[in-house]
């Protein structure tokens, strides 16, 4: 292989596993389409993502952002939402409520089983719902001994925080299925 | 079975003939095929200047007997027209062992021509082995090589001391149970009041009943003092009904209850131990056995052996002692009834004893059967592409009638079976509760010596007695069962493992990463070496490429480095210490290895990459993936790295699980790293971007990198070549790429030329 | 998969429609602006416009005005996004109940901005039911709803292709039934007629011999109508299979590869196992047992009204407590089998990797998890267990209460002279047979709905639509030119 080619892997290869920071200073806006874009270090994203790496460990901590399309290559990582300034902070969590829908459940109200489903209805912070989950399945992960993700048969996301402030009439009906 | 020549009288009178004493015989093995592969028997023998091969016929009624047969009550007999045929030592040379199907040549160059020795089947293999190499040995040097170390039988042997009878594995059993004394005598009080109260219902439903109370007989009732109370007394028997009913339903709620807690924490208790012991075992254990089997013993073995303790064990007592309380019960009431009651049933337990076993093993076949058809089926479901792409639909179609036929008819077989066996068995029930009958209806008609109450009572009891005498009927096969289940479990238990920590280990604070390998020599099975004679030394902070093809040893060698195998010669030093000596956990911990073999266990994906450094950041996680070029990959998971990965989480392909397994040992910074084609299952592009972060990684690390690809190890600082189980080149690439006619040379250009018709094409 | 909902009124009328315009698509959108569920939004796309109803408000974009529009799967849901130049809009964003609608409903908004007007329609399966609300189990339509399910009409299928075996096993249940309820009558004249009245010995063992027979013929007719409904339930499972594999055989990849690979192998594998296992178990003894049931109930009101409705009252217990106590065992020990599938998982991992596990050194921290994964294991037997007991008491004391109810009642009858000893005894003997077939039957709605199930998912494969060889195949022979024509997929 000549030795550009060599450079050019080596380039790439640098690329592929340096860890980029974002610093506090990075300008994210909002676009008219309700996304937002980035400047940073001069260049401009017209449309940027963001993923949380820790999801349920870490909600806040560990953004990774990246480029829109394509391979959707990283641009960098926000260590830390609540040491950004507010309004990048607003911006970057309403991108957060769009990629991510998992209704906290705060009441359940009944849970029927029939034929190998359960039928939950229930109260979440995004409102009232009612939803199937397939028992023969690992419908049920547990995060923690207390923090449950509940998936129901279209792969919709339903968790409880803590088993343990439910009240003893609905931690009756989830131990059913514990 | 023939060991030894020196106590083969026979053979060494023959041998004698040419001169030669038994003591002059310093290496012998027995062997047993001719030329032309009939059956013989003999003897390969060395003395210091001769090689000599005696063989004898064998009559055609002889027995030929291999491993694991008991010789005790098998006659000798002599084998016939005894030969010798002697080779000069110093004219003999290149021996060559080959082995076969099922059979060895033992052959070698006599005076220039090509000779053929000697053969043997498998039987004697690990002697021949030996001996040859020893030969070589002496032919070589002129001196005979020390004997090797302990192989891996005299473990097994050490075992069989162990008096492995059935009653001391049962004890041992037991003991696990007896962790709950309160609760097993509180089990045996209800045994006992359970089988008591069993006798009650049938003499109240019967006897008391019919005889007493529908009879209006006073006589009986003055001694409860109800002369004349009819209703009362009958309102009598119901209650007491009501109580016996209540307690005897309490007492078996109460054995439920205590019985669950017990069972399930014995069986939690001996699968651990049992899993305790096996990871302790060192690697050879695991790799010659299916990870089935081992799953198995663990778990299936281990709810066996509830079985019987728990479902067996005390139905015995109970059935027991109903059985027993039951008799004397009909005993007292009319001994001649009792008699003729008891006649029928031995004829059942009997009928029982010998016909179940048929049973089991039909519903053995029934699962092979199932599994063989699941097999076909899933075969073809995940290969349907290819079955369209070819078009060979209709084939799969008669392809798929045999196994499903298959299990339609052993389907059908076992419910056949078990109804004949019904029909026995039902039949003999029959009969017995027929005769109970009438040997109760002539009673109560002719001689008046019972009454219909007593009559009614009888069979009650007889039917009563129906269960127990079914349950002692496959008691016995469980037994049996459990018991070998629980052998088993303790054959593992026992074990000693072959890697231990000496007393005194040396402790490895400020490791340099300094490997020394002096004159190792290594085989995974005795006499079959696969590491000769290595010498080997490499500097702290050295990156070393291990090249070499297929099966010569390259991950043998970083095997023992870390000490999952010992070494049967030579030693292998860390820092000037030797491995044996060094503590376990350090040398561990210093030592990274990654290899083909990934380990994903069921935990988040964080939990996967900082197995070995359980103290590890957030941010150092995120590093050692975006080190190992893993971090793409994770963050498109749905859950980022918190995603469950694992048996029941999300799969990952071979590539992913590499990568996850480098960032695990980036993250786990040793002193040492080993990377056992640990690039292969990625692409070019990302193996790149992991050289390149091995790049840092390896300053100050001493790294080992085993490659089939040599482009991944361009970076070495020094090469070697292992062929043959030896180091057959050694240098820079440079170095080795100049030696003209080298195998490194040879597989580069090779590879090379490969890589230019890919991009060309 | 609908991809066209039937909008209400109010939705309806904020669209109107001009010249040849139509609606093309009409979907829910269940996530409003501030991230809540709603109910009252919808996504409408037609033949030139699309219209996003939230509640009164109306927002309408033209298609044309568009590049590209994509549906984007997020975590628990997903967006409806539309592309200009390089601007991208956020036009829905909806829960992972329709991700798969809105993927469809994506590809048909850029054939329309294509300028081509084909509709997209959906193949795939709707998840659950949009009438009733509950499950589909993988078939077509919903089993409840359709009408055309329920345990009958099913059966009748299956059943159809093998009358005469069905009628013959049916005969034997009969006769069954017959000799069984017979025996006690017998009985009871032996005791009546003899025994207490000191008759003679000839009667009584004619009697005898009656009864003898009797037992004898039930044993035997036991054994023909097993074997003979073993054979018959593995004969139709052989079928099914052979149905059902060719059926593979002549389905499209898409087909295979849109399920989950145990899917298709559980209805040649377990489905037809269950359909076996239950003609042998326990359609063998259903008519049987039911008709034995019905005569018993007759004969004891006809004995004695009175007793046999004291003795009913326990029935209706009885059976409500099998029927809870058994919809929650099948849960609770679901749940253990699937606990004992992860530690069984688990270990196999840890086998198969212990290279990893020494080099790592872990065997120590991997002993601990292993024991904490089988200490919950235990804690969830024990508890299995310890119902199983509690369920076990109940039933055992409830029907001990029948026969205490027929000791007590009827043994007054007999001293008030209205009924006989061997009347009583008989009486006895039915109340036993009674409270022992109770909880077979209790078992029965489960089995049968299992049953329903599986040959549910049965037909629904064998009912698929396939592409037929046309007859007038001709053999060509191939030279091996391939040409791509616009085309995508």
């Amino acid at each position: 292989m000549s030795e550009n080619t060599l450079n050019i892997y080596e380039k790439k290869a640098e690329e592929m596993t340096a860890t980029h920071i974002i610093p506090v200073e990075a300008k994210f806006s909002a676009t008219e389409g309700g996304f937002i874009s980035l400047d940073l270090n001069g260049k401009h994203y017209d449309r940027v993502k963001v993923v949380r790496l820790f999801p349920f460990t870490d909600a806040n901590k560990y953004l990774s952002i990246r480029e829109y399309g394509g391979a959707s290559k990283e641009i960098g990582i926000i260590e830390d939402l609540d040491a950004m300034p507010e309004e990048t902070k607003s911006l970057i969590e309403h991108q957060l409520t769009l990629c991510y829908f998992t209704p906290v459940i705060s009441k359940i109200y009944s849970i029927k089983d029939e034929y190998g489903y359960a039928y939950f209805h229930v109260l979440t912070d995004k409102g009232e719902c009612k939803f199937a989950i397939n028992m023969g399945s690992n419908a049920v992960s547990k995060l923690s001994d207390t923090r449950l993700i509940i998936q129901d048969v279209d792969e919709n996301r339903f968790e409880i925080r803590d088993t343990d402030a439910l009240t003893q009439k609905e931690k009756r009906m989830l131990d059913l299925f514990m | 079975m023939k060991n030894e020549l020196k106590n083969d009288k026979l053979f060494l009178e023959k041998i004698s003939e040419s001169g030669i004493t038994s003591d002059a015989i310093i290496l012998s093995s027995p062997i047993d095929l001719s030329d032309d592969g009939e059956y013989i028997s003999g003897y390969l023998f060395v003395t210091s200047d001769k090689v000599g091969v005696c063989t004898g016929k064998l009559p055609d009624n002889y027995i030929n007997i291999f491993k694991g047969i008991d010789t005790k009550d098998l006659e000798v007999i002599d084998p016939t027209d005894l030969t010798v045929t002697l080779y000069d030592n110093d004219k003999l040379v290149h021996l060559r062992l080959d082995t076969y199907i099922g059979s060895n040549i033992l052959s070698g160059e006599y005076e220039g021509a090509p000779v053929h020795i000697a053969a043997f089947t498998n039987r004697y293999q690990a002697e021949m082995n030996v001996l040859v190499r020893k030969l070589r040995a002496f032919l070589k040097e002129g001196t005979l090589p020390p004997d090797e170390e302990k192989d891996d039988d005299t473990n097994n042997e050490d075992e069989g001391l162990k008096k492995k009878s059935k009653r001391n594995i049962f004890m041992r059993t037991l003991k696990y149970f007896l962790r709950y004394r309160l609760q097993i005598v509180l089990l045996f009080l209800t045994y006992i009041v359970s089988a008591g109260v069993s006798i009650a219902w049938p003499y109240l439903t019967g006897t008391v009943l019919f005889d007493h109370i529908l009879t209006k007989d006073d006589s009986f009732l003055t001694r409860f003092g109800l002369t004349g109370k009819y209703a009362i007394a009958l309102l009598v028997v119901a209650l007491v009904m009501i109580g016996a009913r209540l307690l005897q339903a309490a007492c078996n709620y109460l054995q439920i209850f205590v019985m669950a807690k017990v069972a399930s924490s014995t069986v939690k208790d001996i699968k651990t131990d049992v899993f305790d012991a096996m990871s302790k075992l060192s690697l050879n254990f695991f790799v010659n056995k299916q990870t089935g089997g081992l799953m198995t013993r663990v778990l299936s073995d281990s709810e066996r052996v509830r079985e019987f303790f728990i479902d067996g064990l005390p139905m015995i007592f109970i059935h027991g002692a109903t059985i027993v309380i039951t008799f004397i019960v009909m005993y007292r009431l009319n001994w001649k009834m009792a008699l003729l009651a008891c006649i029928l049933l031995p004829l059942l337990v009997f009928m029982t004893v010998k016909l179940r076993p048929g049973l089991w093993n039909l519903s053995g076949k029934r699962h092979r059967a199932e599994k063989a058809m699941t097999a076909k089926a899933n075969d073809n479901l995940t290969g349907a592409r290819v079955v369209k792409a070819f078009g060979q639909q209709d084939t799969e179609i008669a392809k798929f009638a045999h196994p499903s036929n298959n299990l339609k008819d052993a389907e059908i077989n076992i419910v056949r079976l078990r109804n004949r066996f019904a029909i026995l068995y039902n039949m003999v029930q029959e009969v017995s509760s027929i005769w109970i009958w009438i040997a109760g209806v002539i009673f109560v008609l002719n001689t008046h010596e019972i009454e219909l109450g007593v009559l009614i009572t009888f069979v009650g009891y007889v039917m009563q007695l129906n269960g127990p005498m079914n349950f002692f009927s496959w008691v016995f096969r469980l037994w049996a069962e459990s018991i070998n289940s629980a052998e088993r479990l303790f054959e593992i238990i026992d074990a000693i493992p072959e890697i231990q920590e000496i007393d005194t280990p040396v402790r490895l604070d400020h490791p340099k990463g300094e490997i020394e390998l002096d004159n190792v020599t290594f085989g995974y099975r005795v006499g079959r070496p696969v590491l000769k004679n290595i010498n080997l030394k490499v500097k702290e902070g050295e990156m070393l490429g291990i090249v070499g093809r297929s099966g010569a040893g390259k991950s043998t060698l970083v095997n023992l480095i870390s000490r999952l195998y010992d070494v049967n010669e030579g030693e292998i030093k860390i820092d000037g210490t030797g491995v044996k000596n060094l503590a376990l956990s350090d040398l561990r911990r210093n030592v990274a290895m990654v290899s083909q073999d990934t380990y994903i266990f069921m935990g988040s994906v964080a939990k996967n990459i900082a197995y070995g450094n359980g103290n590890a950041t957030k941010a150092d996680i995120i590093r050692a993936a975006k080190l190992a070029s893993a971090h793409e990959f994770i963050s498109k998971l749905p859950d980022g790295y918190d995603t469950i990965i694992g048996a029941s989480g999300k799969d990952l392909s071979g590539g992913e699980k590499q990568r996850i397994s480098i960032a695990r040992a980036i993250l786990a910074d040793p002193k040492i790293l080993i990377l056992d084609e640990a690039t292969a299952s990625v692409d070019t592009e990302t193996e790149k971007a992991i050289q390149h972060s091995l790049k840092f990684l390896v300053q100050g690390r001493t790294t080992l990198s085993i490659a089939h690809r040599l482009s991944t190890l361009r970076d070495a600082d020094r090469l070697i070549v292992i062929d043959g189980g030896r180091i057959v080149e050694e240098g820079t690439w440079d170095s080795l790429q100049d030696k003209e006619d080298g195998i490194f040379k040879n597989l580069l250009d090779l590879q090379n030329k490969s890589l230019e018709q890919t991009a060309a094409f | 998969m609908i991809l066209k909902y039937d909008l209400p009124k109010s939705a309806e009328s904020k669209i109107t429609l001009t010249g040849d315009e139509r609606i093309y698509y009409a979907v829910p959108i269940d996530i409003d602006e501030a991230g809540n569920f709603t109910n009252d939004s919808y996504f409408v796309v037609t033949t030139s416009r699309i219209c996003i109803i939230r509640g009164k408000d109306t927002k309408e974009y033209t298609i044309k005005d568009f590049d590209k529009a994509s549906a984007e799967p997020g975590i628990g849901g997903g967006l409806l996004t539309a592309r200009k130049g390089d601007t991208h809009t956020v036009l829905a964003h909806y829960s992972s109940k329709h991700l798969s609608r809105y993927a469809y409903i994506a590809r048909g908004i850029n054939i329309l901005i294509s300028g081509r007007f084909e509709e997209v329609i959906s193949p795939e399966y709707e998840k659950m039911c949009p009438i009733c609300g509950r499950a589909i189990p993988g078939t077509k339509t919903c089993p409840k709803c359709s009408g055309k399910g329920g345990f009958l009409s099913v059966f009748a299928k299956m059943a159809g292709p093998y009358k005469k075996d069905f009628l013959g096993i049916f005969l034997v249940m009969v006769f069954v039934a017959v000799t069984t309820l017979l025996n006690p009558e017998v009985q009871k004249h032996l005791i009546n007629d003899v025994l207490s009245k000191d008759g003679k010995l000839s009667t009584a063992l004619i009697y005898l011999s009656l009864m003898f027979t009797f037992s004898v013929a039930i044993v035997i007719l036991n054994i023909i109508k097993s074997n003979a409904s073993a054979r018959l339930g593995s004969k139709i499972a052989a079928d099914l299979r052979k149905q059902l594999f060719e059926k593979y055989q002549k389905l499209p990849l898409s087909f295979i590869n849109d399920r989950r690979p145990g899917e298709l192998l559980n209805r040649i594998t377990q489905d037809t196992r269950f359909i076996s296992d239950f003609m042998a178990d326990v359609f063998c003894n259903l008519f049987a047992i039911l008709f034995i049931f019905i005569w018993d109930v007759i004969f004891m009101m006809v004995l004695n009204l009175k007793l046999a409705l004291l003795t009913f009252i326990l029935v209706p217990f009885v059976s409500v407590l099998m029927i809870t106590f058994r919809k929650t065992m099948s849960r609770i020990f679901g749940l253990q089998y699937r606990k004992n599938d992860d530690v069984a998982s688990n270990l196999q991992d840890v086998i198969s990797g212990m290279r990893v596990v020494k080099t790592y050194g872990k065997e120590k921290d991997e002993s601990e998890r292993f024991k904490a994964v089988s200490e919950t294991f235990a804690v969830i037997q024990k508890k299995n267990e310890r119902f199983w007991g509690m369920f076990d008491f109940f039933v055992n004391v409830l029907m001990g209460m029948g026969l205490v109810i027929v000791v007590y009642f009827g043994g007054m009858d007999v001293l008030g002279d209205k009924m006989s000893a061997g009347e009583l005894y008989q009486f006895i003997a039915y109340t036993l047979l009674l409270f022992q077939y109770i909880g077979w039957l209790g078992r029965l709605p489960r089995e049968l709905s299992r049953l329903t199930s599986s040959l549910e998912r049965i037909y629904d494969v064998l009912a698929q639509d396939v592409h037929e060889e046309p007859d007038t195949v001709r053999e060509i022979d191939i030279k091996g030119e391939i040409t791509f024509d616009h085309a995508t997929f």
